[in-house]
């Protein structure tokens, strides 16, 4: 994990920050586990973590799921084999939940809970037709069938 | 934000950044029938941030021009081997998987009496990638070993070794006996398989049957019917008439596994004999190995006839390729190697 700014040693071991949800929660979470997010350590950098960070896109449901993956993540001495099976039970949730955590990831950039949650939706498309993966994730905005053929000439290979 | 309730997830509400990030973990031939489902797809699955996850971290030096994006810089190197190592070894990568495959030269081999005219020839063949194919004039003693470091290879996967070769009109020798096959890594005797197939290809080995029971019938001065010509035994496989006299001990049997009987097709597609290529060469798979993540090591590789006491000739080794194994299926998984 890339340091903060300060070069400094922290007053206290354990500097919190806080965090709301759009629907009004808030979490607190230690600094070192909030430098798992770009996002929030760039705040953390500029000094603009000293008030609660309001958070508008991520309701209080996924925020305590993002901060307890954050604190696991940011355990001290889990093996990877352990740390591997708890991520795979954390993500072992409802399609829906599973974007939620993507949207947060994304928004918060953790890498790490991006990859882990989008190898899931992406292991779900592996191998599927365009056809499966419409009906899947409700796609309308489908091509023409004229264009549709076109894009599918131009990879034909794929479909053989 | 998460409705409850919902049957399957709106995929419109990601933004292209976290599609981005899924379709990168698939595989570039999930990426490639992706891109028909939506226009919305169609640009992601275009976009440099895709393809650069499935390009090999050291691969942008390699491409000789510039190129307009990075899934056009992938699919030059699927089709458009690169030559690496001042010529000696071609570089590409599996269109299906993106994992890097590599062809040593039959100059980056060890060729067991190569360097000696008048048993091996060296020459530039139109139909090569090489500037030098090897040929092989005459020898008893027949090896050919090829080594690789795992650094050149991708990790994660499961590759094979393959030998890329061709015959002249001076075959002789391979059809009497099997040659042994092998690949494992350097000092890890525990990862080392061996196996026994043929070089000749199907149709060498259906011509020299097919002499064999020729003779026979005319040894039984009475033509068998055509179920009994099948079920002969293959006992001396004739190849072109020897010109010297080749010591001759084991003229009477096969001496290692036995192809299968006489039976017309000789069993396709087991490995043990050579498939022809796209690029018109012939190859036969000489091992698999697993290359798991951050392994470091050299895999070897050999083609051994060394106990026949017999003239083998006639074989054009173009060189040892390393792909990996059945690219479509069989990769363990897919992503930045």
């Amino acid at each position: 994990m890339s340091s903060s700014s300060s070069s400094s040693l922290p007053p206290c071991p354990k500097k919190m920050i806080t965090l709301k949800s759009s629907d009004g929660e808030t979490f607190q979470i230690e600094e070192t586990a909030a430098l798992q997010s770009k996002t929030l350590e760039n705040m953390i950098d500029e000094n603009c973590a000293s008030t609660p960070i309001p958070l508008r896109s991520i309701n209080g449901k996924i925020l305590a799921k993002v901060v307890e993956f954050c604190n696991k993540h940011a355990e001290v001495g889990v093996d990877a084999e352990s740390l591997h099976a708890w991520d795979a039970e954390f993500v072992n949730v409802e399609y829906t939940t599973l974007f939620d955590y993507i949207l947060a990831a994304n928004f918060l950039e953790i890498p790490t809970l991006l990859d882990l949650a989008s190898g899931v939706v992406g292991d779900m498309i592996k191998g599927k037709t365009p056809d499966e993966i419409r009906k899947m994730f409700n796609i309308n905005d489908a091509f023409s069938p004229e264009e549709e053929e076109e894009v599918r000439r131009a990879n034909q290979w794929a479909f053989e | 934000m998460a409705a409850e309730g919902r049957d399957s997830p709106d995929f419109s509400t990601l933004p292209e950044g976290c599609i981005a990030s899924i379709v990168s973990l698939t595989s570039p031939a999930d990426v490639c029938r992706l891109a028909s489902v939506s226009p919305n797809f169609k640009s992601v699955c275009d976009s440099n941030v895709v393809w650069a996850s499935f390009l090999p971290l050291d691969c942008c030096q390699m491409a000789s021009q510039s190129f307009s994006s990075l899934k056009e810089l992938y699919f030059s190197l699927c089709d458009e081997p690169v030559l690496i190592s001042d010529g000696k070894m071609s570089f590409s990568l599996d269109r299906h998987n993106g994992k890097k495959c590599i062809i040593l030269s039959a100059r980056a081999l060890s060729i067991t009496w190569g360097d000696t005219p008048r048993y091996w020839s060296w020459y530039r063949m139109s139909s090569s990638r090489f500037a030098e194919v090897a040929e092989l004039l005459n020898v008893w003693w027949f090896e050919i070993r090829g080594t690789i470091s795992s650094r050149m290879l991708s990790s994660g996967t499961l590759y094979a070794a393959y030998l890329v070769f061709n015959f002249t009109k001076r075959l002789r020798g391979f059809d009497k006996k099997p040659v042994k096959v092998g690949v494992g890594f350097v000092g890890d005797e525990a990862s080392k398989r061996e196996r026994s197939v043929y070089l000749p290809n199907e149709n060498n080995m259906l011509r020299w049957q097919s002499r064999v029971r020729f003779r026979r019938i005319r040894a039984y001065f009475e033509p068998l019917p055509p179920k009994m010509i099948n079920e002969l035994p293959i006992v001396i496989p004739v190849g072109p008439a020897p010109v010297e006299p080749a010591p001759a001990p084991a003229q009477h049997a096969l001496a290692e596994p036995t192809p299968a009987p006489a039976e017309p097709a000789l069993a396709k597609g087991n490995g043990n004999y050579p498939k022809k290529r796209r690029d018109d060469w012939l190859e036969i798979e000489l091992g698999e190995f697993l290359m798991k993540d951050g392994q470091d090591g050299e895999v070897e590789m050999s083609v051994l006839d060394t106990k026949g006491t017999y003239w083998k000739s006639g074989l054009i080794a173009e060189g040892i390729e390393i792909r990996p194994k059945d690219g479509k299926e069989k990769c363990l998984y897919v992503g930045r190697v």
